[in-house]
C-alpha cells in the first residue's frame, strides 16, 4: 500500500482568448488517494482542460494544484500518468518500441511487468510486435495505458478512456483501474461511460467552468438530466 | 530517454526506406529513359546550328556573303546564318544563341581583291561539343570552297587585269591560277581557329544532372512522408511534461532525418557510381568518368540533404495535415524550381526572376550541387547553405513550440 496523499486544487481558473473565454472558475477540491474519481460533464464544459492542467501540459491562467502527502507536501507532476483521448503512440512502431521509450525513464523492468505486471494484465503482451497504425482502438488505448504506468505513477489521469472501444476491451481497462485503485493509487477519468461511472468512488460535475460534487444514484437520467444540453463547443 | 527517443526516431525513418528506395528507383528510371528519348530524338533530328558572320557594317561586299551561304543548298537545311556586329558576339555566346562564328576582317574582299588576303577567324562556342562540332567543322571547309570560287571569280573579272595594269594577261593569269591551285592545297590558312573566351556559357549535360539531383533531394519529401510528418501531439506533450522540451525533441527529429537521408542517399550514390563508373555510353562531359570520380560528385552532395530535409520538415510542420503538406511540397518544388532554374536555364530567365530565385533554399542547393557536379566549390555557397540550414531548422522548431501554444482543448 502506498503512502496516503490528497490531491489538492485550489483556486484553479483557465481561459482561453485573452480572457475572453474562461473554461474553468475558481475550482477548489480535494481528494484522497485510493479512490477512483468521475468527472462528468457536456462536451466542450472543459474536462480536458482540466485534465491536461493537472498532467502539467497546460498552464493554468490562475490557481494551482498540490499533492500533499500524509509527511510532506511536493508538487507533484512526476509521478502523475495521463492518458489523452488521442493516444500518445509513435504509430509507426511497435507496441514494445513505444513501451521501451517510455520504460526507459522508469526502474521497473519492461520484461517482468509485461511477463506478470500491468501489462500483462493489459494483455499488450498478445500484439508486442504489430505496429500501432495496424492496431485496433482497444489496443491502442491498452497501450497508452501501459506506457502510462511506466513510471508508476501515484495518480492516472484517463480522458474518456472508453470512448469507442468494444466491451471486452472496457472491461480489460475497468478491471485495471479497480486494481490501480487498490494498490492505493488515484485514478481520475473524464468520462460519459456508464460502466466507467460506476466504478467511480466520487463523481464531480463540471458545469459553467465550475466543478461541483454529484451523486449517482444508478439511475443514468439523472445524468441526463443534469448535463445541460447545448454547451458550447 | 533522449538517446531511446532518437533510436526509435532513426528506426521509424528506416521504415521509410522500402518506400523511399522504390520511388528513387521509378524516378531514376524515369529520368534515364527521358534522357535516352531526349538523346535519340537528337541524334535523328539535328536541329538546325545557328552561325553568327561577323561582318563590319560598311563592308557591302562581305554582307553579299551571308545570302550566299543561306542560299546554298546543301548547308542551309543544317544552319541558320545570323548577322552580327562584333560587339554583339560574346553576348550570342553567353546566351547559347550561335554555336559558333565567322568573324570576317574588316575590308576583307577589298583586300582580297588587292591581293592582301587576311585569315577569317572561326570561334566556337565553350558549349556541348560532339556531332554538331563535327559538323560545323564541315562547314568550315564549305565556307572554304565558297570563299576560294568566289576568289576564282575576282581573279577571273577583265577588270581586275585593266584595274591592275597586268600586261601580259595570260602569264598573269596562268601565275594566279597556280598562286590559286596552292591556296587550295593549303586552304586551312584561310581560317584562324579559336574559342570563345565566355566560360559563363551552360554546360546543358552538368546543370541538368545537377538539377536532377536537387529534385531527387527534394522529393524525398513526398516519397517518405511518415518521416517528415509530426509525432502526435499528445506524445509531443507527454514528452515536454518529462523535462523532454519540444525544441529538444524537435532538434533530434531533425538529426535522425538528416542521418537517414545521408545514409540512405549515401547507399544509393555508391551503387549509381558503381554502375555509372562501367557504363560506355555516357554524355560527352561524364564519359572519361570512374568510380572514383563519380563518388568525388556524389559525396560532397550530401551536404546539401540536411538544408533540403529541414526544408521539407518545416513544411510538414507548419501543416499539420500530410497530404496537404505533400501537395503543397509539390507544387512548391515545382514554383521554387521554375524560378531557381530547374525547367529553364537559370541564366535565361528574366533578370527579375533572377534577383528574386537568390534567396530561394532551392536556388542555394542547385548552386551548390552543380559546384559539386563541376568540382568548382565557392566558399559562399557553402556557408549560405550551412545558414539556410540553420534559418529553416529555427523555423521549423518554431512552428512546433508555436503549434504547441496554440492548442485549444474543451
Amino acid at each position: 500500500m502506498k503512502q496516503d496523499f490528497t490531491l489538492e486544487i485550489q483556486h484553479l481558473s483557465k481561459s482561453y482568448h485573452r480572457g475572453k473565454k474562461e473554461i474553468l472558475k475558481d475550482i477548489n477540491v480535494s481528494i484522497k488517494n485510493g479512490a477512483c474519481v468521475g468527472i462528468l460533464g457536456a462536451n466542450g464544459s472543459g474536462k480536458s482542460t482540466l485534465l491536461s492542467i493537472l498532467a502539467g501540459i497546460t498552464t493554468p491562467t490562475l490557481g494551482s494544484f498540490q499533492v500533499a502527502h500524509s509527511t510532506n507536501a511536493t508538487h507533484a507532476t512526476t509521478n502523475i500518468g495521463y492518458i489523452p483521448q488521442e493516444n500518445p503512440l509513435m504509430e509507426e512502431l511497435s507496441a514494445l518500441d513505444n513501451l521501451r521509450l517510455w520504460y526507459s525513464l522508469s526502474e521497473t523492468s519492461l520484461e517482468d511487468e509485461l511477463a506478470n505486471g500491468t501489462l500483462h494484465e493489459l494483455g499488450i503482451h498478445d500484439f508486442l510486435k504489430t505496429k500501432v497504425k495496424y492496431m485496433s482502438g482497444g489496443m491502442k488505448k491498452r497501450l497508452s495505458i501501459g506506457c502510462s504506468l511506466a513510471k508508476s505513477p501515484n495518480i492516472l489521469l484517463l480522458d474518456e478512456p472508453g470512448a469507442a472501444l468494444d466491451l471486452p476491451c472496457k472491461e480489460t481497462i475497468l478491471h485495471c483501474l479497480q486494481s490501480y485503485k487498490a494498490k492505493g493509487n488515484l485514478a481520475i477519468i473524464a468520462t460519459h461511460e456508464e460502466a466507467e461511472i460506476e466504478i467511480c468512488d466520487q463523481l464531480f460535475l463540471l458545469q459553467d467552468g465550475t466543478l461541483l460534487p454529484f451523486s449517482y444514484d444508478g439511475n443514468l437520467d439523472t445524468i441526463v438530466n443534469a448535463i445541460p444540453k447545448g454547451v458550447s463547443q | 530517454m533522449k538517446k531511446t527517443y532518437f533510436k526509435l526516431q532513426c528506426k521509424r525513418n528506416f521504415h521509410s526506406f522500402p518506400g523511399f528506395f522504390l520511388g528513387i528507383l521509378l524516378l531514376s528510371l524515369f529520368g534515364v529513359i527521358l534522357f535516352l528519348g531526349f538523346q535519340e530524338s537528337n541524334l535523328s533530328k539535328i536541329k538546325p546550328q545557328s552561325v553568327g558572320i561577323v561582318i563590319d557594317e560598311s563592308d557591302n561586299y562581305a554582307k553579299l556573303l551571308l545570302p550566299l551561304l543561306s542560299g546554298t543548298e546543301s548547308i542551309n537545311k543544317q544552319y541558320t546564318f545570323v548577322a552580327l556586329t562584333p560587339d554583339k558576339l560574346e553576348k550570342k555566346f553567353s546566351s547559347g544563341k550561335i554555336s559558333m562564328a565567322f568573324i570576317i576582317p574588316k575590308n576583307y574582299v577589298k583586300d582580297m581583291i588587292n591581293g592582301n588576303v587576311k585569315p577569317i577567324t572561326v570561334q566556337y562556342g565553350t558549349g556541348d561539343t560532339g556531332l554538331a562540332s563535327l559538323l560545323l567543322k564541315e562547314l568550315c571547309s564549305a565556307a572554304a570552297t565558297i570563299i576560294l570560287d568566289t576568289e576564282k571569280g575576282i581573279y577571273a573579272l577583265d577588270e581586275y587585269y585593266f584595274y591592275h595594269n597586268l600586261p601580259n594577261q595570260p602569264e598573269s593569269e596562268r601565275k594566279l591560277n597556280i598562286d590559286y591551285i596552292k591556296r587550295i592545297l593549303m586552304r586551312n590558312t584561310l581560317f584562324e581557329e579559336k574559342e570563345a573566351t565566355d566560360t559563363k556559357q551552360i554546360q546543358y549535360t552538368e546543370y541538368y544532372f545537377a538539377v536532377i539531383m536537387v529534385l531527387l533531394f527534394c522529393f524525398i519529401g513526398i516519397l517518405a512522408p511518415g518521416m517528415f510528418k509530426s509525432d502526435a501531439v499528445s506524445l509531443e506533450e507527454k514528452l515536454h511534461v518529462e523535462g523532454f522540451s519540444y525544441t529538444k525533441q524537435s532538434i533530434l527529429k531533425h538529426l535522425s532525418i538528416w542521418l537517414f537521408a545521408v545514409a540512405s542517399f549515401g547507399v544509393l550514390f555508391f551503387v549509381a557510381s558503381v554502375i555509372l563508373g562501367n557504363l560506355e555510353q555516357l554524355p560527352n562531359d561524364f564519359e572519361d568518368y570512374t568510380f572514383s570520380s563519380w563518388i568525388g560528385i556524389f559525396i560532397p552532395m550530401l551536404l546539401a540533404l540536411p538544408m533540403v530535409c529541414t526544408l521539407i520538415r518545416m513544411v510538414y510542420e507548419w501543416i499539420s495535415d500530410a497530404s496537404v503538406s505533400m501537395l503543397f511540397l509539390f507544387l512548391g518544388i515545382l514554383l521554387f524550381g521554375y524560378f531557381s532554374g530547374f525547367f529553364y536555364p537559370y541564366q535565361l530567365l528574366p533578370k527579375i526572376i533572377q534577383k528574386t530565385a537568390v534567396i530561394l533554399p532551392t536556388k542555394v542547393s542547385l548552386d551548390y550541387v552543380s559546384q559539386c557536379v563541376t568540382g568548382d566549390f565557392r566558399s559562399v555557397t557553402v556557408v549560405s547553405l550551412l545558414c539556410y540550414t540553420l534559418f529553416l531548422l529555427f523555423f521549423s522548431i518554431a512552428g512546433t513550440n508555436f503549434r504547441h501554444k496554440n492548442i485549444i482543448r474543451k
